[in-house]
């Protein structure tokens, strides 16, 4: 999140500042900056409270001048500098700044390749314009004619009701996001009625949290999106029709967005995304390889004949007697755990997967143990289980990969959230340019589904106000 | 005042532009289980036929139930999103109700399925039994006008005009004081999903 640097965060931006800069600015010039220099705003990203970026904006009549901008050390190649800048840039916007300035080190390769992507272009060198000696570049953005569109998009595919608000420069403005997981978790499953009866209750309250939190008024959206599919049919509907009405109301075009897309466009938050890109989409409900040509074409190489990966895992974690959700459980047990059981390796031809076969292992390996009165070691079955599981994703998206070479490799979907898969992945797959989702893009939200909906919107793919959802449907509709 | 009255419960759709004590338009149709994808074109249809800006209304009044669970979703999703965005006032009136409008001796009835029915019984503004849920045998329609699936009672099915029982129904809305707590009056707790 964004917002206006407070007194309260300066230690957290002075240690920050401390390690960036050979002359790095002392408290009392924050301070002084924050409280009396009146043309100055100082803005910090914040990420669970820490502070991850700030950076500062001195306003001249029609120019701006970007007079800081910082990324904490151990949080950098994130995309946090990115993002940070995107928002300054829309803050000088709206404050109908016509340019913004800044310097930047002609060394400081990082920088210059930022500033360079975001459109700023080198008006001329600065000859030892820093105390060390070295040159600077004076550089330039213009800010007129470049209006980044906005998209409003609500997810409720599933348990979790989610409203986000981006630019199709893919600056956030808000992410809010609640879900019903603890009331499902009491029987082992998302129970449809009630997580329809959830979504209604909230929806109201997160678009609104949604909207307050990006301080802009609905009117200035270009377009609405929601998850048109798949997921469970009572759940969609009260996404769907939430759009419906704000596109109704406010006039806006419809974008009906594919929830695994969502999954996979997500990762464009961390950097951008290269084709032909291959995907391995691994959820509760969805087990597949697509290979992606290009922002519009999708196809499915490989996919599940019977469980989903985590549905597996939920099944494998009731047989255990553990809580749902089966993943996170079996992922934590698993660390504990040693080869000890044995279980099969699915066998499916080409490029599909299987997983009922070794969920039915585990299942009657139980059996044997307990009717020989041994005590299963949960560890190591969770452990032979994941083993198991795991390796048929790497073995099937090597096999893909080889059929259908490709620059880019992402893995989306909750069960992107498994430490040991995460793990797998980096090993496996060290040669290309794999892009791994951070933890809180894993779960469903409603960025995934605006960050989607950006090329929905580019390609002027819109849906009318009569669109059915559609529970089963297919990423390569 | 202009208040944009919706109902989506059960079989019908039909939505309905009140201005003061007069509907400007109406749409109703018979429209079970397509409401999702009807509902916004007959919301454009009132508006088209009214020349009202959409953004211009001052309320909104929806049934809430009971009724197909789907169905009494989509209307109190549409309002308490516009309601609580526009932001502009949220009436609720129980679906029963709604149905009887301003008859005298009235019993509502519709399908609640597994030999069940919602009932209520009204006398114009007086509600003699409240909406429930209960087993169609203990429905005694005898000394009433049947209104709804009056042939599970052994009668006709009919369902009167519901934009003139918005209408006739105006001083019995309830008007919602936190559009964030609204909900459907399901009259079946969903704790009988739990099991």
């Amino acid at each position: 999140m964004i917002e206006l640097l407070k007194i309260e965060d300066l230690d957290q931006v002075l240690s920050i500042e401390e390690s960036s800069f050979a002359k790095p600015w002392n408290r009392q010039y924050f301070i002084n900056e924050i409280n009396n220099n009146e043309i100055s705003e100082l803005y910090v990203y914040k990420e669970d409270n820490q502070v991850v970026a700030y950076g500062e904006l001195w306003f001249m009549f029609e120019n701006c001048d970007l007079t800081k901008l910082a990324v904490k050390e151990s949080e950098r190649r994130r995309g946090y500098g990115s993002r940070m800048l995107r928002y300054l840039i829309n803050v000088a916007k709206e404050k109908g700044c016509e340019f913004m300035h800044l310097e930047v080190d002609v060394n400081n390769e990082k920088a210059l390749r930022l500033y360079q992507k975001n459109g700023f272009e080198t008006l001329r060198t600065r000859k030892s314009y820093y105390e060390n000696g070295d040159d600077a570049y004076d550089m330039m953005k213009g800010l007129i004619g470049i209006e980044s569109r906005k998209i409003l998009a609500i997810e409720s595919s599933c348990d979790e009701t989610a409203c986000a608000i981006i630019d199709e420069d893919l600056t956030v403005y808000s992410s809010v996001v609640t879900s019903q997981i603890d009331v499902h978790a009491r029987f082992g499953g998302v129970i449809p009625e009630v997580a329809s009866r959830m979504h209604v209750e909230q929806i109201s309250t997160i678009v609104k949290a949604a909207v307050d939190q990006a301080r802009i008024n609905i009117d200035e959206v270009a377009a609405i999106a929601y998850t048109i599919g798949p997921g469970l049919i009572g759940s969609l509907h009260v996404g769907g029709i939430a759009a419906k009405a704000l596109s109704f109301f406010y006039n806006k075009p419809l974008i009906g967005v594919h929830h695994l897309k969502g999954h996979i466009f997500i990762n464009e938050l961390i950097k951008p995304l290269s084709y032909p890109l291959m995907a391995l989409v691994v959820s509760g409900g969805h087990t597949e390889l697509v290979y992606i040509e290009n922002d519009q074409s999708f196809k499915i190489i490989g996919t599940t004949l019977d469980d989903a990966i985590g549905e597996a895992y939920d099944k494998v974690a009731r047989v255990m007697h553990e809580a749902y959700p089966g993943g996170p459980v079996i992922d934590r047990l698993a660390k504990e755990g040693k080869p000890h059981y044995q279980l099969p390796t699915p066998k499916v031809d080409g490029l599909n997967f299987s997983f009922s076969g070794l969920k039915n292992a585990v299942l009657q390996l139980v059996k044997k143990e307990e009717a020989a009165g041994n005590t299963i070691n949960k560890n190591d079955l969770a452990y032979a289980f994941q083993e198991v599981a795991l390796n048929s994703l790497i073995r099937k998206t090597r096999m893909a990969l080889e059929q259908y070479p490709c620059r880019n490799l992402v893995i989306a979907g909750g069960v992107a959230a498994n430490s040991r898969l995460r793990e797998k992945m980096q090993e496996n797959f060290s040669d290309m340019d794999l892009i791994l989702p951070p933890l809180k893009y894993c779960t469903d939200n409603a960025l995934m589904i605006a960050c989607a909906a950006v090329h929905y919107l580019k390609h002027d793919k819109f849906v009318g106000m009569d669109a059915s959802s559609m529970p089963s449907m297919s990423i390569e509709d | 005042m202009l208040t944009l009255c919706i109902d989506t419960a059960y079989k019908y759709l039909s939505c309905v532009l009140i201005e003061d004590d007069r509907i400007i338009s109406s749409y109703s149709h018979e429209c079970f289980k397509k409401q999702s994808e009807e509902v916004f074109v007959a919301l454009n249809e009132v508006f088209d036929q009214a020349k009202v800006d959409r953004k211009s209304i001052d309320s909104i009044c929806i049934s809430e139930g009971p009724g197909s669970y789907t169905g009494i979703r989509i209307a109190m999703t549409i309002a308490k999103v516009i309601g609580e965005m526009l932001p502009c006032d949220v009436y609720t009136i129980s679906t029963l109700r709604l149905y009887a409008a301003d008859r005298r001796n009235c019993l509502v009835v519709m399908d609640a399925r597994a030999d069940r029915v919602y009932c209520g019984i009204y006398d114009g503004d007086l509600v003699v039994k409240e909406d429930a849920a209960v087993p169609i045998k203990e429905v005694d329609a005898r000394d009433y006008t049947v209104i709804g699936d009056g042939e599970l009672l052994g009668k006709s099915n009919f369902y009167g005009d519901i934009a003139e029982a918005f209408l006739k129904t105006k001083h019995l809305w309830e008007k919602a004081e936190n559009i964030s707590f609204l909900t459907p009056k399901y009259l079946k707790e969903s704790e009988s999903y739990y099991r």
